[in-house]
């Protein structure tokens, strides 16, 4: 479509977003209120929004059109980061959003929000374009899907983006599949894991390849082993109850850092275009070797944190916290050592870590090379090279190698070259969610995950799963405290084989 | 007063001024970073200020050399120079990023001077761009030399005019990338126009626009008026432009577009100095506008890294227009 825009000049202009409606659905939410409608206005800020654009808010609370215009201005204004809030385009913004309330399982719902739709249409010329949001519990995805039946055709395309979790295991997300799949085909689902959408994750892509000198050193002759760490300082936050039936293997390991380690080892595709580049991560997720349930234990550690005192302040250990049951076996800490198979990466172990209450927030790939092969000089020898990806809180690139230290006599010592990304600058980039709506909105699924990736992480994860399901023995939990590195079995899952976490 | 500007001796300084800064930090809290050159010819003599915070409003995103070549109308000729070095801590960093800048004083006897000097101090291998703050010196002999230190020149054409753009137009066709504000002016409003062409509907009426009236306020049209309606006439072949004066709404010449169809009307136009309303028959819409820093209309042009067939060959259309009713 954009082709047949003669005004466009991608060189300077944005990805133009086309003639819609975006139905939210769990309006009244958590998510809608932080992230969705806040990065909606941004967009608007920046003229990224179409002129004929509206918004559907809809869930149980009852409110009117202004009320809920109302509510979501104080969101806007709460959580808008790093811009500043425009009065007169809010106005604008504002006279294009609307809400219908209803029970997601209720048919009369779905006929209000048709009538509904017809309407906006109308009024804010919307082309009959919609976007489909479902920001309410994984549980009535395919209750609302359904609900979509009639609407899933008419005037205009449609278009369904799903918030994570897909499913709670491999089982689930193929449930999953089949009931969304009954009215959306796989072109028109949109599956959101908003890592993609990081501006730090989308630069692996730009740093691997559009700099030929690092692709050739790529590989298990070159790459001891990848670290991949994404840590939080904070706890459960009030999402306790959440939490605990996730934890951190199915919250981070399954969805966002399986997305990570596919962006780090995936091959190149032969364009930029949606289909090849899914279909690469895919081809590497399914790589990734499924765990026999006795080598389980070899390859992965859960933890658990338990009380301690930060910094003079004493924290709960997780057992301790609002809403969390105080025999929950939950991991909020998860260690896993990857192994891919295939030519590339052979031998090569990928050891991937996440966890609430570590002594930082950080997430980063460390690429830690092969020693040289023959060192010589005396003393320390030379340490192997070091390549840091920083998504987050200082996203960048850092390359340690060794450098002689001034002075007589050939002392090695390492040193390190930084690049701090735009956004080190001082420049604002765009969120994930921002990106990711505007990619969903003009119909670019690249940064969206589709069923076979979801299937494929799953397969990854699924013996792991069932094998801290199905645990016996003493209560392993808690393995660590709060405010460190994690259970001292994670540092032991890396020295069987020689390695050491390094220090985010 | 004059001394030689040697490229060593400043090169030399500055390694002393990083020194000196470096001194009572970590060894990362600074970040030297350097993306390209920038030279800055200015004859401003109250510019001083201005002039450096718009510098350090691009060094966010284009940290590189300043080198600032100040030229002052003096009675005897001058030639100095000195360096400094500028930090900012970016938002939630803990990092410093810091540039470099050489100002050169010159009167304009000593540019060839300027020139050489200059040779010797752009960065290595990185891109040299040379921004004329005041365009008049485009016309000027003495200032042509300084014209070869970079293949990127950025201007800002409005003081002059429409007459100053047979000489861009040339500089183009000899292989210089040519950079206008007055067409990065420009970008709001094509932008918002190209937003409203997503529309599939619109889309199929464009073959209908008969008739597109730009709306003007001052005595002319100003150059991007005229860079405007070179870069529509191709896009809508069947369309006739009228260049119609208007009372202003919004600073700058600039005040409306119509397009006329047999079928429908749209009006993209300003509502105030920092909106801008597109109307249809069916909905009024409006979008923030708001009239641009200049730190921020060059951040625009420097993002555009290699050529810019767009605005190439709207220049060259500019220069060499279709015949305007008015
Ligand atoms: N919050 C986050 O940061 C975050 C991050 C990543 C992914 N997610 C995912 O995003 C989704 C939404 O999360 P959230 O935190 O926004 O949840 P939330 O705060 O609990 O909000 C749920 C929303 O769903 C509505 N709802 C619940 N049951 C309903 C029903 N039977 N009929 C109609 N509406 C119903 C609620 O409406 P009422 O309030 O009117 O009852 C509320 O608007 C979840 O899938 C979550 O996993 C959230």
């Amino acid at each position: 479509m954009a082709d047949a825009n003669p005004f466009q000049d991608p060189q300077r202009f944005e990805r133009r977003v086309p003639p819609c409606a975006v139905v939210i659905f769990g309006a009244n939410g958590d998510l809608t209120k932080r992230k969705l409608v806040p990065s909606l206005y941004r967009l608007a800020i920046e003229r990224r929004l179409p002129q004929g654009f509206a918004i559907v808010g809809t869930s149980r609370t009852p409110m009117t059109d202004e009320a809920f215009r109302e509510k979501m201005e104080a969101s806007v204004r709460e959580h808008l980061e790093n811009s500043h809030f425009d009065e007169a385009v809010w106005l604008e913004f504002a006279r294009g959003l609307y809400y219908v309330a209803g029970d997601l399982g209720d048919a009369g719902l779905y006929t209000e929000l048709t009538n509904r739709l017809a309407t906006v249409a109308e009024e804010r010329q919307t082309g009959g374009n919609i976007l489909f949001y479902l920001s309410t519990q994984p549980s009535q995805y395919a209750t609302v899907a359904r609900g979509l039946a009639g609407l899933a055709k008419g005037n205009g395309w449609r278009r369904l983006v799903v918030e994570k979790p897909f499913g709670h295991d491999d089982q689930s997300a193929r449930e999953l599949e089949v009931a969304l799949h009954e009215y959306f085909t796989e072109d028109q689902l949109y599956r959101i894991d908003h890592y993609l959408g990081k501006e730090t994750v989308q630069n692996i892509l730009a740093f691997r390849f559009g700099n030929p000198i690092f692709e050739p050193l790529w590989n298990r002759q070159y790459i001891d082993h990848v670290q991949i760490t994404a840590a939080e300082s904070i706890g459960v936050e009030g999402r306790g109850a959440y939490y605990q039936e996730a934890g951190a293997l199915r919250d981070m390991i399954q969805n966002h850092l399986l997305q990570v380690l596919s962006t780090v080892a995936m091959e190149p595709s032969a364009v930029f275009e949606p289909t090849a580049v899914r279909d690469e991560r895919a081809k590497l997720l399914r790589s990734i070797r499924p765990l026999k349930p006795e080598d389980v234990a070899a390859h992965a550690v859960a933890g658990q944190y338990g009380p301690a005192a930060i910094g003079g302040k004493d924290v709960p250990g997780f057992r301790g916290e609002p809403g969390v049951n105080p025999q929950a076996m939950t991991d909020t800490y998860a260690a896993v050592t990857f192994l891919v198979d295939n030519w590339r990466w052979a031998g090569v172990p990928f050891y991937v870590r996440s966890g609430k209450r570590m002594p930082k927030r950080v997430t980063d790939i460390a690429i830690r090379f092969r020693p040289v092969p023959h060192s010589l000089f005396a003393n320390e020898s030379a340490r192997p090279n070091l390549l840091i990806l920083r998504i987050q809180p200082e996203e960048g690139i850092s390359l340690r190698f060794s450098s002689k230290q001034p002075g007589s006599g050939m002392n090695l010592r390492p040193v390190s070259m930084d690049f701090n990304y735009g956004t080190s600058f001082g420049m604002r980039t765009p969120t994930a969610y921002e990106t990711l709506l505007v990619d969903a909105m003009a119909g670019d699924p690249t940064l969206y995950t589709r069923q076979d990736m979801v299937e494929a992480s799953w397969a990854a994860v699924q013996p792991i799963v069932d094998a801290w399901g199905n645990r016996t023995g003493p209560d392993p939990f808690p393995n660590y405290a709060a405010g460190t590195w994690g259970p001292a079995a994670s540092d032991e899952m890396l020295a069987a084989r020689g390695h050491v976490w390094r220090v985010p | 007063m004059i001394t030689a500007v040697q490229p060593e001796k400043l090169l030399k300084e500055l390694e002393h001024v990083w020194a000196e800064l470096g001194k009572g930090h970590p060894a990362d809290a600074l970040l030297r970073a350097c993306s390209m050159t920038m030279l800055v010819a200015t004859t401003d003599p109250k510019d001083e200020v201005d002039l450096k915070n718009t510098l350090a409003d691009l060094m966010r995103a284009h940290p590189g050399r300043m080198i600032i070549v100040r030229i002052v109308d003096e009675p005897e000729p001058v030639l100095s120079a000195n360096v400094t070095a500028q930090c900012l801590l970016a938002f939630g960093g803990r990092q410093q990023l810091c540039c470099e800048s050489i100002e050169i004083r010159t009167t304009r006897d000593r540019l060839a001077d300027v020139y050489s000097a200059s040779l010797g101090l752009t960065v290595a291998d990185l891109p040299v761009l040379l921004w004329v703050k005041d365009i008049r010196l485009l016309q000027e002999s003495s200032f042509q030399p300084m014209l070869q230190l970079a293949r990127t020149i950025l201007v800002d054409s409005v003081p002059l005019g429409p007459s100053i753009l047979p000489a861009l137009n040339e500089r183009r066709r000899a292989g210089w990338r040519v950079k206008d504000l007055a067409w990065t002016r420009c970008t709001a409003w094509r932008e918002t126009l190209a937003q409203a062409f997503e529309s599939t509907c619109l889309q199929g009426r464009i073959p209908e626009i008969t008739k597109v009236e730009i709306a003007y306020a001052g005595a002319n049209p100003s150059v991007s008026g005229l860079y405007l309606r070179s870069w529509l006439a191709p896009r809508l072949p069947q369309a006739v432009f009228e260049f119609v004066p208007c009372p202003p709404r919004r600073n700058g010449n600039l005040q409306a577009l119509r397009f006329h169809s047999t079928t429908q009307e749209l009006e993209l136009r300003a509502v105030d100095d920092a909106t801008l309303e597109i109307v249809t028959s069916s909905l009024t819409t409006r979008v923030l506008a708001p009239a641009r820093a200049e730190a921020d209309l060059v951040e625009e042009e420097l993002s555009i890294l290699g050529d810019d067939p767009v605005y190439e060959a709207t220049l060259a259309a500019t220069i060499a227009p279709a015949p305007i009713a008015k």
